[in-house]
This record gives C-alpha cells, sequence and structure tokens, in this order.
C-alpha cells in the first residue's frame, strides 16, 4: 500500500480500532492477566499474584475420602453442563430459520408482511420477550396458555383434574423442565431473526440454472433441497453455527436474570451468570477473570474447531 | 486530503483539547458527593431534604446522585479501588458485609456517643443490621419487618373472619385453605389463599435457623429437627395443601404468574410495607395489614431497610457525618415515612410519624411487627453465595420430587461442604 492511501485508510479505521482497543481488547489482557491473582474487590489488599490457583480451584479436582474423586467446583461443572445443554437450541433454530427463509423465498402473496413479522422478535428488547414468555410458561393452567392448552387437551380426552394437575409440564418451576421451556422461547426468538434473514440473503445468491437443470433432470422437491439448496447454502449455514455457539456459550444471562434467577435448583443458571455472581455478589474478581479465560478458552477452540473442518468443508462444497 | 482539511481537523483537535479541559469532570474539591438509591418519589423526598439541609447549613456543598439499586454497591467497591468514591451511600441492609468488609468505611459507634446520640432511640435491629464483627458501619435511614395484607372482600365472600393479631400457623392455613377457591368448577383455583413470602420467617418462627454459631465458628443447622418442620410447613403449603401459587424456587418471594394480591387472586399476601406503593392504588377491593402469624416459637421475622455510610477517604468527614445525622434524623426520616413504605428507624418519629389517619389501612401493624422479634441473617461476606446454594437443593422439595427430609440432608451437605471450606472441618475446631 503506498504511503499516500495508507494515511487515509488508518484515518478511517482508527476510530474503530481505538474503541476495539480501549473497550474490549483492553478489558480482556486486564481480565487474563487478573485471572492470575486472588482479587477481592475493594477489600483494601492489593491483588496477590496466586499463579495457576484460580484454575486449579476452578476446573481441578481432588480426592474426597467419602466420594472419591470430586470436583474442585462442582457448581462451574454443572453451570457449563446447562450452558452447553441451551445449545441444543442453535440447530433447531437453524433448521427453522432455513424452514422460514425457503418459504418466505418463494413468490407468496404478502412475503414482505410475513419476513416483517417473523423477524419482529429481533427487534424486540429481550425482557419484554421474556416478561411475554414467562406468562405464556406460567405452570398454572388458567394463567398460562400453554399449559391451558395441555389442559383443554387433557380434559378432551378425558384425564381427570387430578391426574392433569400431576402431568402439566413444570415449565420453569421443575429442574427438569426449564432449561427445555427457554430453548423452545430462544428457538422461537431466533428463527425469524438474523439467521432466517442471512439464509434468504444465501437463497437469493443460489444461480437459478441450477434449478432449472435440476427440474430438466426430474429432481424433485427434496432432491433440489437436499443436493442443490443447503450445499450451497453451507457458508451461511457455517457462519450461522459459529456465532451461533459462541453466542449460545456466553448467553443465557438475561434470560436466567428475569425470568427464574438462575433456578430451579440452579438449572437455569449459566457461566455468564455464573461469572456475574462470583464478580458482583461475591466480588471475587480473580475467581471471575479465570471463569471468564476459561469461557474465552472454549469459545475459541470450538472457532478454530469450526474454521478447521469448516473451511475443508467449503472448500469442497 | 488537502490542505485546508488538515487544517480543520487541527482546529477541532485544538478546540475538543480545550473543551475538555474547561469541562468538570469530577466535583470540585471542595463538593461532596451522596449516592441514593429508591423511586421516583424515594429520591424526591432525598432531595427535598438534601435541600432542607443545605438551606440551614449554607456552607455545605453537596451533589445528590441517583444510582440504581442493583448496581449501588457494585459501583461503590468499584469506585473504593478507583480511589474515588461518594462520601456518603445509602445502601440496602444485606450489602453491609461487602461493604464493611473492605475496612473503607468510617465506624459510628464513637460518633455516636460523641454527639450524645441515644442508640436505644433507635429499633435494636434497625443498628444492629449495620454492624460488620461488632462495628457500627450505618445509619439507618428506614427499616421495616415482614408482616401482611389481606383482601377483605374476599374474605367477607367466602366468609372467613379475619386474622387476629395473635394468629398461628395453624390459623393461617385454615384460612388459606378456605379462600383457595375453583369459583368456574373447571377443577383449578381461581383464587389462592396465601403468597407465604420467603422461608426465613418460617423457619425463625418455628424455632430453626439455617446456621448456628458454635465453637467459634458457623455450623450448619439443616439436620436441626425444629429447622426440618418448619421448611416443611413451608413447602407444604404449595403441593400437599395446595393454598399457594408454584414459584420457580424457593429463593423467590413471589409467584412468578398473574396471581398476584393487586389482582384480587391472592387472599392473604405476606410481605412488608415496601408493597404500600404498589398496593396503595388498588381500587377493586378493600385491603387491611396483618402481622406476620405465629409459628411454635413465636413470631420471628426477617428486617429489611437501608442505611447511610461514610468513605473513609472523605475529604470531610466531619461534615459527612453532620449530613448522615440529619439525613437519619427525626426531621428527614418523617419526611420519608410520607412515601407510607419507607418506616422510620426511631421508635418516636414511626409512631407519630408513620401511622396515617387518612388511609385506609392501618399502619400501626406495621409498627407493631418491628416490637416483636425481628432477625437478620449472618453478617458474612460469603452468606448470599451459601444461603443461594442451600435453597437451590430445597427447590428439589418445593417441586415434589424429592421428600423434605432429602432436600434437606443434601442442603445440609452442600452447607457443610461450604462451611469446611472456610473454617475447616468441624471436629477441627
Amino acid at each position: 500500500m503506498r504511503g499516500r492511501q495508507l494515511l487515509p485508510a488508518v484515518g478511517f479505521l482508527a476510530p474503530n480500532l481505538v474503541g476495539f482497543a480501549i473497550f474490549t481488547l483492553g478489558p480482556v489482557l486486564v481480565a487474563a492477566g487478573l485471572s492470575f491473582y486472588r482479587y477481592q474487590l475493594a477489600s483494601g489488599e492489593a491483588p496477590a499474584f496466586t499463579g495457576l490457583e484460580n484454575f486449579t480451584r476452578l476446573v481441578g479436582f481432588h480426592h474426597s475420602p467419602a466420594n472419591g474423586l470430586e470436583a474442585n467446583d462442582p457448581y462451574f461443572w454443572q453451570y457449563l453442563g446447562n450452558t452447553l445443554f441451551m445449545m441444543l437450541n442453535i440447530p433447531l433454530s437453524m433448521v427453522a430459520a432455513l424452514i422460514l427463509a425457503v418459504l418466505l423465498n418463494k413468490p407468496l402473496k404478502g412475503r414482505i408482511a410475513f419476513r416483517t413479522l417473523f423477524f419482529i422478535p429481533h427487534l424486540c428488547s429481550g425482557v419484554a420477550i421474556f416478561m411475554v414468555w414467562k406468562m405464556l410458561l406460567t405452570y398454572e393452567p388458567n394463567v398460562g396458555v400453554i399449559n391451558g392448552f395441555i389442559w383443554d387437551l387433557f380434559r378432551l380426552f378425558g384425564v381427570p383434574a387430578e391426574r392433569g394437575i400431576e402431568l402439566l409440564p413444570g415449565w420453569l418451576i421443575d429442574k427438569n423442565w426449564a432449561k427445555p421451556a427457554l430453548i423452545i422461547m430462544f428457538v422461537w426468538a431466533a428463527a425469524g431473526g438474523m439467521n432466517m434473514i442471512l439464509y434468504l440473503a444465501g437463497l437469493q445468491n443460489i444461480p437459478l440454472e441450477l434449478y432449472e437443470a435440476a427440474e430438466i433432470d426430474g429432481a424433485g422437491w427434496w432432491a433440489r433441497l437436499h443436493r442443490i439448496t443447503i450445499p450451497q447454502l453451507a457458508p451461511t449455514t457455517f457462519f450461522i453455527f459459529v456465532t451461533s455457539v459462541i453466542g449460545g456459550l456466553q448467553g443465557g444471562f438475561e434470560a436466567a436474570y428475569v425470568m427464574t434467577q438462575g433456578g430451579p435448583e440452579g438449572s437455569t443458571t449459566f457461566v455468564s451468570y455464573y461469572i456475574y455472581m462470583t464478580a458482583y455478589q461475591q466480588l471475587d474478581i480473580g475467581y471471575a477473570a479465570a471463569i471468564s479465560m476459561v469461557l474465552f478458552a472454549l469459545i475459541f477452540a470450538v472457532t478454530l474447531v469450526n474454521w478447521r473442518f469448516g473451511g475443508k468443508r467449503l472448500e469442497a462444497s | 486530503m488537502n490542505g485546508a482539511h488538515l487544517v480543520a481537523a487541527a482546529v477541532l483537535v485544538i478546540g475538543g483539547t480545550a473543551l475538555f479541559r474547561h469541562v468538570e469532570w469530577y466535583p470540585a474539591e471542595d463538593v461532596l458527593v451522596i449516592w441514593v438509591r429508591g423511586s421516583p418519589e424515594q429520591t424526591a423526598i432525598y432531595r427535598s431534604s438534601l435541600e432542607d439541609y443545605l438551606a440551614a447549613h449554607p456552607e455545605a456543598r453537596w451533589r445528590m446522585e441517583v444510582i440504581p439499586s442493583r448496581a449501588i454497591l457494585q459501583k461503590f467497591l468499584t469506585g473504593i479501588d478507583a480511589g474515588h468514591a461518594p462520601d456518603v451511600v445509602n445502601l440496602h441492609w444485606s450489602q453491609t458485609p461487602p461493604a464493611a468488609s473492605t475496612g473503607q468505611l468510617i465506624p459510628l459507634d464513637s460518633l455516636l456517643a460523641r454527639d450524645g446520640i441515644d442508640p436505644a432511640a433507635f429499633y435494636p435491629i434497625g443498628l444492629q443490621a449495620y454492624r460488620y464483627r461488632g462495628a457500627l458501619y450505618g445509619m439507618p435511614i428506614k427499616g421495616a419487618t415482614v408482616c401482611g395484607f389481606y383482601n377483605r372482600d374476599l374474605f367477607d365472600r367466602y366468609g372467613v373472619e379475619y386474622p387476629t393479631l395473635d394468629w398461628t400457623w395453624e390459623e393461617m392455613l385454615g384460612k388459606a385453605k378456605r379462600l383457595t377457591v375453583d369459583e368456574d368448577g373447571d377443577g383449578l383455583p381461581d383464587v389462592y389463599g396465601l403468597s407465604p413470602y420467603d422461608i426465613a420467617n418460617y423457619v425463625w418462627s418455628g424455632g430453626g435457623d439455617f446456621v448456628r454459631w458454635e465453637d467459634g465458628r458457623w455450623k450448619s443447622n439443616l439436620d436441626d429437627a425444629a429447622t426440618i418442620e418448619s421448611v416443611r410447613f413451608f413447602v407444604d403449603l404449595f403441593w400437599k395443601h395446595r393454598v399457594s401459587p408454584p414459584r420457580p424456587g424457593i429463593r423467590t418471594e413471589a409467584p412468578m404468574s398473574t396471581f398476584t394480591f393487586e389482582a384480587g387472586r391472592i387472599a392473604i399476601d405476606l410481605a412488608g410495607p415496601w408493597r404500600i406503593p404498589d398496593y396503595q392504588w388498588i381500587d377493586r377491593f378493600a385491603w387491611e395489614a396483618l402481622l406476620f402469624p405465629k409459628g411454635p416459637a413465636g413470631r420471628r421475622t426477617r428486617y429489611a431497610g437501608s442505611a447511610l455510610v461514610v468513605w473513609e477517604g472523605t475529604r470531610q468527614p466531619e461534615e459527612a457525618w453532620r449530613l448522615v445525622k440529619y439525613m437519619t434524623g427525626p426531621e428527614a426520616t418523617a419526611q420519608m415515612a410520607r412515601t407510607g413504605s419507607d418506616m422510620p428507624p426511631l421508635r418516636e418519629v414511626a409512631r407519630t410519624a408513620f401511622a396515617n389517619p387518612e388511609t385506609p389501612w392501618n399502619e400501626d401493624i406495621f409498627i407493631e411487627a418491628m416490637e416483636h422479634e425481628v432477625l437478620i441473617y449472618p453478617a458474612e461476606l460469603w452468606w448470599d453465595d451459601l444461603f443461594r446454594k442451600m435453597l437451590d437443593e430445597l427447590d428439589a422439595a418445593l417441586a415434589g420430587r424429592e421428600t423434605v427430609e432429602e432436600a434437606m440432608a443434601d442442603a445440609h451437605r452442600v452447607t457443610v461442604d461450604y462451611l469446611e471450606r472456610i473454617y475447616g472441618p468441624e471436629g477441627a475446631t
């Protein structure tokens, strides 16, 4: 790049780079450093370098005479498990987004209106969505719409009231139902959002000649979808998957904070919520930084794996 | 890019720098800062009190900043670490341990003694709640305890007698059963008898406790028979007797659905006067206040309130203390009592200023409640974390998946492990 081009280029990039350095890179580096320190906020004590102690406490194990091998911090593993479980919403919401995009890519009447309707959840405040879903998922069937529907089905099939109450899903009040409840909500919120828009853009980039040639060869709807649409959308799918996994590992905090406060039985406490509690309720900044770094390492590893294998698949396609 | 652009850019940079230098980024040296939190109505009264104070002390310079309740402690502690904290802060009682453990708050006992402030004029719990390791760090600005409310119309409609001042758990359960009503005959309650608030009131009134201080350390008390029976009474309200709407967990203090007192779908709502700002607008039914029912060990309820603390790094500690004295004194707290929800910490002011003959409900109930045994959780930095983990284990009983004994055994194990990490094995001390 010539010198006279370099200066304007740097000038244009500078606002973003400066902001990134101050508000993202700087804090990440500071958090990385703090993860090696014992640092209790406002304790009056200077942060003390403890090497890998925070990490040993977080991901290490010890031998207990009563129970054998035990995690030093069993809550971290429980919350990490919750976070990974919640990522089941990613393939479901991707499939839903693809179906919506394929439907809305057809010359249907009113498709612009439908696109707008499906995109509305993406424009809504997360808290508003969580509050609405909290109402929908209310256990009592004469208040919660979803259980109300199930209750009506029970009555239709003659299930006695006492038995019906026992059979109703305890959305948000039972640890076995709380995560599926949140997954349903996340799939609803994500299906018509940016993923659908990305798939729509991807679909419109597929050359029509491919479909025409396939039709001439006698390919049906399924064959066209399976042999043309899905392979051609591979780069889009790859991008959505990577960003969703990253978002999934970081996410869940708002929903848990608003809808369940991490309960019942910690079943909706996610790693991001654990970081918040450790940093701002326990004021254990060093340990919270260590959890953040482990989360960062996980996200980085997932991204690397995706780039490695996703890249090969893209080349092949 | 030509010369004119460069000159324009240079002018912008120089002009911006000059402006930057003249902005008052932090209060001038002689301006002290007080952080308050609360509703717009509450903060307006704080502001009015501060204006009265400034009118009486024209030499004083104060700036009031309103901080969101959830963020105030975090911002305060971060400010302490940065060396730029406010001089006076309004903290919730449960925030005393994390704030005081920093060693960055001014202890107030000697100042009280020096200025002749009689601690006996306050509700005892109002001062105890702001003590840490024996020293007083906060002057209470308001404080109350758990009482309750009942929907008089529902009691009248279903012919249930109103609660008395000495009613008991059993009476409450009996009334709640009669007031849990399936009005449309679809097999589901349309009105629930009771919203029982938090579990601590039951554990304490039942003669139990979550932890006990013994041999110079905290120990789990969750294997205690009285504690187990108290938890059983609380849990049974939901799944055995079905007089209370389900909750997402024991930690939540209210039902998660539209089964609310305001909607007329809860007959007895146990909570404190802090609910009055919401309930005062109810015009669909008549309601009245009530005392928390007596358990096997009497009436033992939880305190809730807030206090003003002084940062040790303040440039003018005497002026900060003078403002704290005024804001927590009779005149300012009587103003706060106008909200109808903020009970003054001074007994006499509570009696004279909190009761309002113009309201249809009886504020004397809230004043009376403070004369019974009012308790707080252990003033320990780790308490919130342990309590959360302990109660999460009890959720299994609340959901009906485990018996109370099983859930309590799990919670006991978690608590013992947690406390052993702090104090070492129990037998070793």
